[in-house]
């Protein structure tokens, strides 16, 4: 069945500038959403996309023809790209780590001031929301 | 036994980290590998790609064959034509 995003994904690696770019991206997803994909295809896209396996060695390691290792791998980045663009994972918590961190340097920062400050309250204060933000970026990785 | 030049993805969830290595062509999925020669990290911009040149010449000169992928990067590294 074509989910229209098809289209989108290159899967060629001869095409090397795209595919990079392409492949960062895939791999991304492929961490939020690889699990919901069926498990065969799980393990041909793990290794086309993380083992850096190509078609003709995946194939040959399933028994598969090559075509059929190729019609997998761009259903499974179409998958992938379906997922990311109605759930927006990957998208979100990149946007929270980062947002984490922001405030993980601003209290740090504030702490630090404060110390000089000899406003040891502030000072504290601001390190607990600095080891909170840090918290929440561990929970994020 | 023919020896390759891949990637393997390493780092975390957001931030994909790839290391050059050279393995054996049959061992890719369990995770032995023969020598680590470099890394190449796709979030950089500029994407970072360092490599041990005289490493990666010695094993390309022993025939090693890098995959499509790495070969593209040696050659926007001009380690290979």
């Amino acid at each position: 069945m074509s989910t229209g995003n098809e289209n989108k994904i290159c899967a060629k690696k001869a095409d090397a500038k795209d595919w990079l770019a392409e492949a960062a991206h895939l791999s991304v997803y492929y961490e939020y959403y690889g699990a919901l994909l069926p498990e065969k295809q799980r393990l041909i896209f793990e290794d086309y996309i993380a083992n850096d396996m190509s078609l003709s060695e995946i194939s040959k390691e399933y028994g598969l023809s090559r075509q059929g290792v190729y019609d997998a791998v761009r259903r499974c980045g179409a998958k992938l790209y379906e997922y990311e663009e109605k759930l927006r994972l990957a998208e979100r918590f990149h946007g929270l780590e980062e947002q984490a961190e922001r405030i993980m340097r601003e209290a740090s920062g504030i702490a630090a001031d404060a110390k000089e400050r000899e406003t040891a309250e502030t000072a504290e204060a601001a390190e607990k929301l600095a080891a909170l933000a840090r918290e929440l970026w561990e929970c994020l990785q | 036994m023919a020896v390759k030049i891949r990637l393997r993805r390493m780092g975390q969830k957001h931030a994909p980290f790839y290391r050059v290595i050279v393995a054996d062509e049959r061992s890719p999925r369990d995770g032995r590998f023969i020598d680590e020669i470099g890394t190449y990290d796709p979030t950089k911009e500029p994407m970072a790609f360092s490599v041990d040149e005289e490493a990666a010449k010695k094993w390309l000169a022993n025939g090693a064959q890098p995959t499509e992928t790495v070969a593209r990067l040696f050659k926007q590294a001009g380690i290979q034509k």
